[in-house]
């Protein structure tokens, strides 16, 4: 972090899954992710694990392992189906947003 | 209601009010659910709509100017998937069926999808699924998609709703709708597999809107084993459907906030109107 700069950071990253497109937005205050949102056109039953992935990432540590745990965990628990992405390729769009807010190494 | 060998087809649309057939359409999907429906076959268009799919960033999909100046609506639906263009050009299709336990996404974009190419074959087109859940076409000019599905399911229950242009206004479609920069980065995307086409355009002859509907309704009769009925929406399915229109697909942060939707699930609950 710029010293005197904001605590504030944004990340953007959209990554092209063999078939869909998984666009993340990631906050990242302090190194915590304070908000996230994952949007695209691919497709991912239940559908709604969507949104409790959000809600899982937020107040986690802006860190890569921390963030492939939760998204591995709850991928397994909630029995995710996802037609032409993978679990993957989920971890790699999160990951890759925080990395673009400058927030890890 | 009618018996479950029986195939229930519905012919029931709203083209000036894309968010109350958005509306409905989420009503029979929990009809069916809720075994209030047997297999449904509903048949709709709309005048001048862009649907979201239900990830999707409106702001991302859509050109906001365009869309204002050409009067088109913008709604998401339930299902994922990307944002597709409608007017009366495009007929839409939906199949909302009680199938096997297990069957999983094969079952959507396997089975049920091979209803539709079947029904373009019946109607002497040669059609393939491509990429999942794409509809593609043999032309002069190479194969074209000519259909975009989406789907859902849960426990044994499945929806597929799709797309067939017929005789869309291509130049608005492309103008409203935005192609993200990483999709066209990926050549073989942008290049071949999302080249659209119209059905009418591409072969060069004129297909009736009845004729296709009269294809589809045949085919999904034929892959189900039932016999097709045409039916009047149920009132359990108009009163739901009523509820889901005021408490979520009228409203903004469902259309164009991407809130999630449990979010409104209270809302539909508490009226008893």
């Amino acid at each position: 972090m710029v010293e005197g700069g904001s605590p504030l950071r944004i990340g953007i990253y959209e990554h092209k899954a063999p078939k869909g497109l998984i666009r993340v937005t990631v906050k990242v205050v302090d190194g915590v992710i304070e908000d996230i949102r994952i949007a695209g056109d691919f497709f991912i039953y239940p559908e709604d694990f969507v949104y409790e992935l959000e809600q899982k990432l937020r107040g986690l540590k802006a860190e890569p392992a921390a963030i492939g745990r939760v998204v591995e965990d709850l991928f397994r628990s909630e029995h995710v189906e996802s037609v032409g992405s993978s679990v993957d390729d989920f971890k790699t769009a999160i990951v890759s947003a925080v990395k673009e807010a400058g927030e890890v190494c | 209601m009618l018996e479950q060998r029986e195939l229930r087809v519905l012919i029931y649309e709203s083209p000036d009010d894309p968010y109350k057939s958005l509306a409905f359409e989420e009503a029979m999907w929990r009809a069916l659910r809720s075994n209030l429906i047997p297999d449904t076959l509903r048949i709709w268009r709309h005048r001048n709509a862009v649907i979201l799919g239900y990830f999707q960033l409106a702001e991302e999909e859509v050109n906001f100017e365009r869309a204002k100046e050409k009067g088109i609506d913008i709604v998401r639906r339930f299902t994922g998937g990307g944002a597709v263009y409608h007017d009366l050009g495009c007929l839409v299709w939906s199949i909302a069926v009680k199938g096997p336990k297990n069957g999983g996404t094969k079952f959507l974009y396997g089975d049920l999808l091979s209803g539709f190419v079947e029904a373009l074959r019946i109607l002497g087109v040669n059609a393939y699924i491509e990429n999942v859940n794409d509809v593609v076409i043999d032309t002069p000019a190479g194969r074209r998609k000519v259909s975009g599905t989406a789907a859902t399911l849960a426990e044994n229950y499945y929806l597929l709703h799709g797309t067939l242009l017929v005789e869309t206004d291509l130049e608005i479609l492309s103008s409203v709708l935005k192609v993200s920069r990483a999709k066209l980065a990926d050549k073989k995307i942008s290049e071949v597999k999302y080249r659209v086409a119209n059905l009418n355009d591409a072969l060069g002859k004129r297909f009736h809107m009845s004729d296709i509907i009269d294809a589809i309704i045949k085919a999904y009769s034929k892959i189900l084993g039932k016999r097709a009925v045409i039916d009047l929406p149920s009132r359990e399915e108009l009163n739901l459907a009523r509820k889901l229109y005021n408490a979520k697909y009228s409203k903004p942060e469902w259309n164009l906030l991407r809130f999630p939707s449990k979010y409104f699930e209270e809302d539909i609950n508490r009226d008893s109107k």
